[in-house]
């Protein structure tokens, strides 16, 4: 079994990673490395290149994303499931629609059991006490600074007093919620090694808990650039996240260039104590299928009147708008018409179209500006519905060129 | 339709310059009806009754009567225009060696002393500015650390400095400057300790600037960055106990002084504090007491570091250190055997960004004889940094 890597920040963990995610999937396929997860900062940004550069290098992007938890430390979580990537994205919006700062969020524990499902936790370093000193020594130059995580942890504890366990009790005890939120086979420690002194005292914490709590062992290599140069371009970005430029950053950097994409024989070399540790990456990397092409996703449905379907009623208003519209039905529109809704059926786009329809309606009669654009300017359909005032009979239309070879996912007029 | 008018915002003018506007208003208004009365003179409006005047014009009018008859009195201010102790030469030719440049300092010290002296004043600090023959200027402050207008102490620091000048153009002109400052008196406490003589010492530490250079001079400062050791010298500055602490010594020196964070004068060896240690344990109780890392947390064990380092010989196995090899490090201690267990690698750089860029790998070893040490190989070669007691 081959290591792959589980943990990777792209540039779109905003000044906190050093690489875009086509260079880590370019990386990765060099290393010859089978997948890779994403894991951006309170986000899934940089999911959809991820993907597409996946599918193009044949390196099977998993999905994924920190979570700023409100104590200021950090959660790692990958997409098991359709329903997990639905669950995270649940996490994600409403933390940042919580969050008064833009680009800040922060999760709250107590939130973890309700959207749980479908996602694997990593319990890292990061979540361990801070009295280890965890975050310091493994997240130099990208950790919450102490003294603003003890902050938001006093605000918390004055806000919601004993309600949240998790943030308030030791690593043991954090574990134990993690486990009782996610489910025991849910849950890894994930282990880290970038040789900087005092980190292999985490890891024997790390690993002591995960005997304790009978959890599996993951390797990952917290990676922020796909290749050890892409320390600069990180120092430089931490220096612009802190306000400050290199000569006075200092400590505020990184200590070396260890977090970048790694062989699977580097991997093996470094956690050979912990062989485990690496073959438990691929056996949990089989375990998430999820991917951004079965994401499945269906356009909201309008509520019809009885007797008839979305397309039915689509077909019978966009006739009754072809007759306001036009003088008489030429052979030519009927054409023009009858190809436009066998593609709009095809595509099951029927929903989208009359929703699309009521909220012109609603804007007309509540004398307000509204006007159809884009390629839609150019569906007979559109025009017939009310939604654009051409006529595109006169021309070609150009949705079925937007339309050919799309699918539903990722096409709308 | 009438387009709305442009608000303008009022202008909220200081009292003083609203009254004194008021008062040119009053004397325009003033002299337009004089005008209207046929008074074009000056003579003409002293020949009018004061008393009518008064009644028909106000007090302005008759502070203007006054003033006509030659009766107002305005009295007049003595400003003195701020007093420069600046002293300049242009050479008619060019200068090559030191000894006229002496010569022509000494005299501008005399003369400097002497206008200072005459308004009871002393120097606290002398800039000197020397222009080349290529238009280039070479300028250098002198603080003093006690304030003094003594020509053979102040020629001293010069000449101190002087003495290792160098410049690739001849000298065209010289320009020497004092900054007057009230003399400074001072009693110290019982308990207090106090320089015996500051202007020694001062030209002391100038000799050795002048000789070692003056980043290797002064008060050694931990740098924050990730780089083992790393410190910086931080000239020495001295807080005098006085009631105003702008006399007497610069502001420079109040603000370093307040900087807490200056390293220990331990130049022999010495523990930095707490050390980064990443040190392996025997046992779980030696594990707890031993690990310190760089955050500072529980248990110590101190690092004392030797200054210089100590060149050692490194033989390595599967790319670790497996035997040591340094001269004696300290009086009968010696770092030399074959390494019981080691721990690392602790790669580290830094500085990426300019010409200072370094790295260097890391290692504790566990000699044979018991001592464990902490060796870095870096672009110079093996070296121990110390040994952890």
């Amino acid at each position: 079994m081959s290591y792959i890597e589980l943990h990777a920040n792209s540039a779109f963990s905003f000044l906190r990673g050093a690489s875009f995610p086509e260079q880590l999937v370019q990386v990765a396929a060099e290393l010859e490395m089978p997948a890779l997860a994403l894991l951006d900062r309170n986000g899934v940004y940089g999911s959809q290149r991820f993907s597409v550069a996946g599918r193009e290098q044949k390196v099977r992007p998993i999905i994924g994303a920190e979570l700023t938890m409100e104590d200021g430390r950090v959660l790692p979580v990958l997409v098991a499931s359709r329903l997990g990537y639905a669950n995270l994205c649940s996490l994600l919006t409403q933390a940042h629609l919580r969050s008064e700062v833009k680009g800040e969020c922060a999760v709250k524990w107590e939130e973890l059991p309700e959207f749980a499902q479908g996602l694997v936790a990593l319990f890292g370093n990061s979540a361990l006490d801070d009295l280890l000193g965890s975050a310091r020594v493994s997240r130099v130059g990208e950790s919450v600074p102490l003294s603003r995580s003890l902050k938001r942890s006093f605000r918390r504890d004055a806000e919601t007093n004993t309600r949240d366990a998790c943030a308030t009790r030791s690593s043991e005890d954090r574990a134990q919620c993690l486990i009782d939120a996610f489910g025991r086979e849910n849950v890894y420690i994930e282990i880290q090694r970038h040789f900087l002194r005092g980190e292999d005292r985490v890891n024997r914490v790390l690993v002591d808990l995960a005997s304790k709590f009978r959890l599996a062992l993951i390797a990952t290599n917290g990676v922020q650039y796909a290749k050890p140069y892409g320390r600069q371009v990180l120092d430089v970005f931490t220096c612009i996240r802190e306000h400050t430029h290199l000569d006075l950053a200092g400590k505020l950097l990184t200590q070396n260039a260890e977090r970048h994409l790694k062989s699977d024989a580097e991997m093996r070399a470094i956690f050979r104590d912990l062989p485990d540790a690496i073959t438990n990456t691929e056996r949990l990397a089989d375990r998430l299928q999820f991917s951004l092409e079965n994401i499945g996703y269906e356009f909201p449905e309008y509520p019809v009147p009885d007797g008839h379907t979305m397309n039915s009623f689509l077909r019978t208003m966009v006739l009754f708008g072809a007759q306001q519209r036009y003088e008489s039905i030429t052979k030519k529109v009927k054409r023009q018409l009858e190809e436009e809704l066998a593609l709009i059926t095809r595509l099951g786009f029927s929903g989208y179209f009359l929703i699309v329809w009521d909220i012109v309606n609603f804007c007309r009669e509540n004398n307000i500006m509204v006007q159809g654009r884009g390629s839609a300017a150019n569906s007979a359909v559109c025009f017939c519905l009310g939604i654009t005032p051409v006529d595109p009979v006169t021309g070609a239309s150009a949705l079925s060129r937007k339309f050919t070879g799309v699918t539903a996912n990722t096409a709308r007029p | 339709m009438n387009a709305p008018a442009l608000p303008i915002a009022p202008v909220v003018l200081p009292a003083r310059m609203a009254k004194q506007i008021e008062r040119a208003k009053e004397t325009e208004r003033i002299l337009s009806i004089l005008h209207q009365w046929g008074i074009h003179t000056l003579g003409q409006l002293a020949a009018l009754s004061r008393d009518d005047l008064a009644a028909r014009l106000g007090m302005r009018a008759v502070e203007m009567w006054e003033r006509a008859n030659g009766r107002g009195e305005r009295i007049l201010k003595l400003v003195s225009p701020p007093e420069s102790f600046i002293e300049s030469f242009e050479f008619e030719n060019e200068i090559e060696t030191v000894e006229p440049l002496l010569f022509i300092l000494r005299r501008f010290l005399q003369q400097l002393a002497t206008r200072l002296n005459a308004i009871y004043l002393v120097a606290k600090e002398l800039r000197l500015r020397i222009t080349f023959a290529d238009k280039s200027h070479y300028e250098r402050i002198f603080k003093i650390p006690q304030p003094t207008n003594n020509e053979d102490i102040l020629f001293r620091m010069l000449h101190t400095h002087l003495e290792n000048f160098t410049s690739k153009h001849p000298i065209v002109a010289i320009e020497l400057e004092a900054q007057p400052s009230r003399s400074v008196r001072q009693q110290f406490g019982l308990f207090e300790t106090a320089l015996r003589d500051p202007v020694q010492l001062h030209e002391t530490l100038a000799r050795l600037i002048g000789l070692l250079g003056a980043d290797r001079v002064g008060t050694p400062m931990l740098e924050e960055t990730h780089r083992p050791d790393a410190f910086r010298m931080e000239p020495f500055a001295w807080e005098f106990r006085h009631p105003k602490p702008e006399i007497g010594h610069s502001e420079r020196s109040v603000a370093k002084s307040r900087n807490p964070v200056a390293l220990p004068l331990s130049f022999t060896t010495g523990s930095l504090g707490p050390s980064r240690t990443g040190i392996f344990a025997r046992d779980d109780e030696e594990r707890e007491r031993g690990v310190c890392d760089s955050t500072g947390v529980r248990g110590c064990v101190p690092l004392r570091r030797f200054r210089k380092r100590k060149k050692a010989t490194v033989l390595l196995e599967n790319n670790r250190p497996a035997h040591v090899r340094a001269a004696e490090v300290r009086a009968g201690l010696a770092v030399e055997g074959t390494t019981m267990r080691q721990d690392g690698p602790f790669p580290l750089s830094g500085n990426w960004w300019d010409e200072r860029a370094w790295a260097r790998v890391e290692w504790d070893v566990e000699i044979e004889n018991g001592v464990i040490a902490r060796c870095h190989c870096d672009q110079d070669g093996w070296a121990i940094d110390g040994i952890y007691d």
